[in-house]
């Protein structure tokens, strides 16, 4: 009896902790921005629900703050109708990783959504959009405001050829003054920051005037539109001032406050329109087919991206990680801020990372019985987004440091790569690279090796290490990255590629830069022939490296003076900057370096190694190139690259621009053109891709080894010319075949 | 300035203004509004301003153009109002213009008219509260059939004007056509700018040569409208 009783009272415990556990199946726990009260802002968790019917979860990526609107709520201004404690962020960008029945997106899917600044978001499916193909993150992040200008601009129906004054240089006004010049008007953006209107020229806007030392000339504007987009309740008065007879002055910024002294008999003798443009008149969906509701103004928006006819780039003042939200609240509440587009970047390793899965059945009996023999609950469920195939590489990162964290970061949202392992001998940089993101840490490169869970390494280590720890992972199986440069000596170089042959391995260099938008449109204009043949190239690269970054690199994350000796990283600029512009400049020309003559200095005496080259060289071609390079530059850096040939010239950077004899994809031959509005590069997520794509489907890889040979060989000629004060031919790539394995 | 004789005058649909019809020295008819003083009458001798002068339109009988210049500020304040049929309109004012303009809203399909009124104008087929009973917008509210699509604010003060925004419905179009007396201190945001609302702020007595094309438009309507009976200018 008292056994059937004991057995009574346990298969009753192992049922109440079962259901306990049933409970939290399918909970997801994220992180969230919270305002618990005015000025007061901080991170904290919650938990969500799977999606229902109808519903889905996305894991963000990026969201985008509306300042006017959070800055508003959070200083608790007049006007601002929500309480504490308050969610801000109304626009984000995700990744779909659990779909309920009958919603329309799958899982993996990149969508936009009016969601908070969330790690996870639940919503119906009707309220998220897919993101097309070929628009940046930080664009699509930005699409409410997208929407909320196009609707501004919308009320406005501008003509073409009017002329339209926006006031306030914000993240609205600027996307407005950009939609104003697509809708056809002759835009004059207007703010009292310099800083701000810098921005609006740099995102191509007709015209700027600072309204602060230049007041008086916003009287003969003029205008037939203005777009009042301050949020300032005075600046109504500078709209009448900038308006034409009977223009139409929208209100597109929330005022924050009572405008004083309205005097009408301005706008009466003007015969002055003053149309209000909050989005919240707009319907959701399209009730009517053709309707400008929130879905068509938002799909607008990310389709205008995708074409390239909006330029974001500039307007991103600042992209921080989720716990720096006091921090950034906290400045953006300071009058003398000048932000317009900021960015929570929710990629970034952290606890927020976390991720989800449906809990399975056994899982959640595992779950029962741990939590009844007294062993605590079980670690948090996680499980990898499933991507459109199912096919995943495992990448193991070798080296956690500065570098590894934009890797870590690209590789949680590339679509067919994943961290399994991080390895450092500083083992807290593994674990906190490794937290949350379910990928096991060690301080053991060992341990990673023998890890059945990684299928390629990542190396970012000191520049030494390359070479002995690709041969190591080669020869254990691995496929394997190392970031840029290949190693410190040519000999090194084919130490690498003969280990991977011996082992059947895909063997890259992380040399990203070749997917700057910039550089990718160039090849393609070159490759169909807008300059001809090849003449020519020209380098010129400057930035300033003080005496910080020889003892701790740029973060101090992980520091160590290995940057500053020959021995350890190779050299200086020249082999750690510039190899990437030499890498995608030959790879632009689509040729080798066959000579080169060099000079070195270090004039800064920071570091062992030059901090100056100046270098010509002879490509296998025939053309020629300059290279200048330095980390001694005062001021402002320079980043000037620029390929000419026997039908045009190209200007790579900063704008890619391009003058050619040719007419070439409708650019009409014999004028200068400049390609605005590229997408800002997601070239690092881009890289490991294509890399994931040659371990997995065969396709070529992104940089070859060989390719990646010749960098070296180039750099490895240039200090040896610079040493014997003489030209020196390049050693030879040795070819190897297939898609960059190294068989 | 263009030399004229005052062939015709008449009183504008405001106090403060009269209409006149004259012909300059080639005998050309024009037609003006000016304020009432100083005031010209029959064959005196003017000048008026180039800018001032509105042609009278081919197809429009002379004998009608002080009529159709009378009418011609109520028509603009309509237009102003983007009306359409199956709107509803709160007039608020109660002169001559206030009266023209609800012909006008008549004859542009509104449903219903409102007028916020003196005592005394009271017009059998609208919906009628008086001006100088202090009422609140919610007890205006309550006794329209719906929020006006439109309201026209062609009287009162400051007090009425921002009435009127509270009343409009959403997306909505305010036209404020008379001077207030003073500037204002206005919030913005609850009405105009998270309502969508459009204030149209206008003065439908004043002018400039960019209104010309605009006034021979207006002038040819009016005369149909009159010819068609939809406009009685011999009622008031």
């Amino acid at each position: 009896m008292a056994v059937r009783d004991l057995s009574l009272r346990l298969r009753s415990k192992l049922k109440r902790h079962l259901l306990d556990a049933l409970d939290q199946r399918g909970l997801a726990r994220g992180f969230q921005v919270e305002f618990r009260r005015a000025g007061e802002c901080e991170i904290r968790q919650f938990e969500e629900g799977m999606p229902g019917p109808d519903e889905i979860l996305t894991e963000t990526v990026l969201s985008a703050i509306s300042p006017g609107t959070e800055r508003a709520v959070y200083l608790g201004l007049h006007n601002v109708p929500f309480d504490y404690p308050y969610v801000p962020g109304s626009s984000q960008v995700g990744r779909v990783v659990a779909v309920g029945g009958g919603a329309k997106l799958q899982a993996g899917q990149i969508v936009f959504a009016a969601g908070p600044h969330a790690s996870l978001c639940r919503y119906p499916s009707a309220r998220a959009i897919a993101v097309p193909s070929g628009v940046a993150f930080e664009g699509a992040a930005m699409t409410s405001m997208g929407f909320v200008a196009l609707h501004g601009v919308r009320k406005a129906s501008i003509e073409a050829g009017e002329r339209v004054a926006v006031l306030g240089c914000g993240l609205i006004g600027q996307l407005a003054s950009q939609l104003a010049q697509l809708a056809g008007g002759e835009v004059v953006a207007i703010a009292t920051s310099p800083e701000r209107l810098e921005v609006a020229k740099a995102c191509g806007v007709n015209r700027v005037l600072d309204a602060r030392r230049e007041h008086a000339a916003l009287a003969g504007l003029r205008a037939d539109v203005v777009i009042e987009a301050t949020g300032n309740p005075e600046a109504v008065q500078d709209a009448a001032l900038a308006a034409g007879h009977g223009a139409r002055v929208i209100l597109l910024g929330s005022s924050r406050g009572v405008s004083r002294t309205l005097d009408l008999t301005i706008w009466q003798g003007k015969q002055l329109r003053m149309i209000g443009a909050h989005v919240r008149t707009v319907p959701v969906s399209d009730p009517i087919p053709g309707t400008w509701s929130w879905r068509r103004e938002c799909e607008t928006f990310l389709e205008l991206l995708a074409q390239h006819r909006l330029i974001v780039t500039p307007l991103i003042s600042r992209r921080a990680r989720p716990d720096e939200a006091s921090r950034v609240f906290a400045d953006l509440a300071r009058p003398e801020d000048k932000s317009v587009a900021v960015l929570f970047d929710w990629s970034v390793p952290g606890p927020w990372t976390a991720r989800v899965e449906m809990v399975s059945p056994l899982r959640v009996a595992v779950a029962g019985l741990r939590k009844m023999v007294g062993r605590g609950p079980a670690p948090p469920p996680v499980c990898l987004p499933k991507r459109s195939d199912g096919r995943v590489l495992r990448f193991g990162l070798i080296g956690c440091g500065e570098i590894a964290v934009e890797s870590a970061a690209a590789l949680r949202v590339a679509g067919n790569a994943t961290i399994t392992f991080a390895a450092d001998p500083n083992v807290e940089l593994a674990r906190g690279l490794a937290a949350g993101t379910g990928a096991r840490h060690s301080g053991s490169v060992e341990e990673l090796l023998a890890s059945r869970e990684v299928d390629a390494v990542l190396i970012s280590t000191p520049h030494h290490l390359h070479a002995p720890l690709a041969a190591q992972a080669a020869e254990a199986g691995k496929h394997v990255v190392v970031e840029k440069p290949m190693a410190t000596t040519l000999r090194d170089c084919d130490r690498m590629i003969d280990a991977a042959r011996r082992s059947g391995v895909v063997l890259s260099v992380c040399y990203c830069q070749r997917y700057d938008p910039r550089v990718q449109r160039a090849r393609h204009l070159l490759d169909r022939g807008l300059l001809g043949d090849i003449r020519g190239t020209r380098i010129a690269f400057g930035q300033y490296r003080g005496p910080e970054y020889w003892k701790a690199g740029l973060t101090g994350r992980a520091a160590s003076d290995w940057r500053s000796k020959g021995e350890t990283a190779g050299g200086g600029v020249l082999i750690m900057n510039a190899c990437h512009i030499l890498d995608y400049m030959g790879w632009l020309v689509g040729s080798p370096v066959a000579e080169v003559t060099a000079v070195t200095a270090n004039f800064s005496g920071l570091a062992e190694v030059e901090d100056s080259v100046s270098m010509s060289y002879r490509y296998t071609t025939g053309a020629i190139g300059t290279l200048d390079a330095t980390t001694g530059l005062v001021g402002p850096d320079t980043y000037e690259q620029s390929v000419r040939g026997d039908e045009g010239q190209l200007v790579v950077t900063p704008v890619l621009r391009f003058w050619s004899r040719r007419t070439v994809d409708g650019y009409e031959a014999g004028r200068w053109h400049a390609v605005r509005g590229l997408p800002r590069a997601a070239e690092r997520r881009q890289f490991f891709e294509a890399f994931a794509g040659a371990v997995l489907d065969g396709q070529p890889a992104p940089v070859t080894a060989a390719e990646a040979r010749a960098v070296q060989a180039t750099i490895e000629s240039a200090y040896r010319s610079a040493g014997e004060q003489r030209t020196v031919s390049v050693a030879s790539p040795d070819e190897p075949s297939g898609n960059g394995a190294v068989e | 300035m263009t030399e004229l004789v005052v062939r015709d005058s008449a009183a504008a649909a405001d106090s403060r203004y009269l209409g006149y019809v004259g012909e300059d020295a080639h005998q050309i008819s024009w037609a003006w509004l000016a304020p009432e003083s100083p005031l010209a009458r029959t064959d005196d001798r003017v000048e008026v301003p180039g800018a001032e002068l509105l042609p009278c339109p081919a197809d429009v009988p002379r004998d009608r153009l002080l009529t159709l210049l009378a009418y011609w500020p109520a028509w603009r304040v309509t237009a102003w109002a983007r009306l359409e049929i199956g709107s509803g309109v709160l007039i608020v004012g109660s002169g001559t213009l206030a009266k023209q303009v609800a012909e006008f809203c008549r004859c542009r399909g509104a449903l219903w008219r409102g007028v916020w009124g003196a005592s005394g104008t009271r017009d059998g087929e609208d919906l009628w509260f008086p001006l100088s009973g202090g009422q609140q917008p919610s007890e205006i509210l309550r006794a329209l059939p719906a929020r006006p699509d439109s309201v026209l604010v062609l009287g009162g003060g400051a007090h009425e004007f921002i009435a009127a925004l509270t009343i409009c419905r959403d997306l909505g179009t305010v036209v404020v056509a008379t001077p207030l007396a003073t500037a204002l201190d206005l919030n913005l945001y609850p009405d105009v700018h998270r309502r969508g609302l459009t204030i149209h702020a206008g003065s439908p007595f004043e002018y400039g040569p960019a209104d010309r094309e605009a006034w021979s438009q207006a002038a040819r309507r009016i005369n149909t409208l009159i010819d068609l009976g939809l406009v009685a200018p011999w009622k008031q």
